[in-house]
């Protein structure tokens, strides 16, 4: 089987990374497996880091981790069958980077005292009023900064949102300058700002 | 730089999981985790998440 790490327009410069070109899209692949690996943290930052690499010298689109396919013909097939998305996708993301922030709260989540079904209603109510308020907050200064964004409220206990921004490359200092700005001004939570990323979240053009 | 990524390395783990996990392109028929693989993938992600969360807990 093949490991398809991304999609892109170009060959790579990294030897070590393999490919596979179909009319002008190309496959970025790694064929020394047997099966889909183990989401290891070094199976899944590898595939991170072979993705940002791919990135400097093009646009590149992430396949989702464990991606493999039997061999060059249904590789071939896939990037025949969904070319034109592919190439939009790819117009999308040119000259961008995906710029994660997301706000965590010093607590857990659920303290287990509501004593009622009523009062964890209206607890969970409140956690998602609040996860919604400091998600505007933040867009409401990075959401200029970007050409597409998304945003998950109450992802997990203690996250109140994680939201991708889709970023010019070259506005990443503006786009941290301001993630530390939020920062600064939000008490409640903690905002982290990671990136830049593959674009994970904008790999689908069409939706 | 470098530095700075590495102390954060553990922490970003859990935006690492949701991108390359949640995101990414997703290609109908492809062969991808067996039926069996997939408990282990999230079994291994539950230690991931909760190893984070500790260290988030530990560094506070």
């Amino acid at each position: 089987v093949i490991y398809v790490y991304g999609i892109g327009e170009r060959e790579p410069a990294d030897a070590s990374v393999e490919s596979i070109r179909h009319d002008g899209l190309v496959a970025y692949v790694r064929r020394d497996v047997e099966a889909a690996p183990e989401p290891t943290p070094d199976e899944l930052w590898r595939h991170e880091k072979t993705l940002a690499q791919l990135m400097e010298d093009g646009a590149v689109l992430p396949m989702r981790f464990g991606t493999v396919l039997e061999d060059d013909d249904a590789l071939r097939a896939v990037l025949e069958a969904r070319r034109n998305t592919l190439r939009r996708s790819l117009a999308l993301v040119r000259g961008r980077v995906e710029m994660g922030v997301r706000a965590q709260w010093p607590e857990p989540g659920s303290r287990g005292d509501a004593s009622s079904g009523r009062e964890f209603m209206v607890a969970k109510l409140e956690r998602q009023r609040r996860a919604r308020r400091l998600a505007g907050i933040a867009d409401a200064s990075l959401g200029t900064l970007s050409e597409r964004r998304v945003c998950s409220l109450l992802p997990r206990a203690g996250t109140a949102f994680a939201a991708s921004y889709l970023v010019d490359r070259t506005r990443i200092g503006e786009f941290r300058a301001r993630a530390s700005a939020v920062r600064a001004r939000v008490h409640e939570a903690d905002v982290v700002c990671t990136g830049p990323w593959a674009p994970y979240s904008f790999s689908e053009a069409g939706e | 730089v470098s530095d700075t990524l590495a102390q954060h390395q553990e922490v970003t783990l859990v935006d690492l999981l949701d991108r390359l996990l949640g995101g990414g392109v997703v290609i109908a028929g492809d062969i991808t985790l067996a039926v069996a693989d997939i408990d282990l993938v999230q079994v291994s992600l539950r230690a991931l998440v909760a190893s984070v969360d500790t260290l988030a807990e530990g560094s506070g």
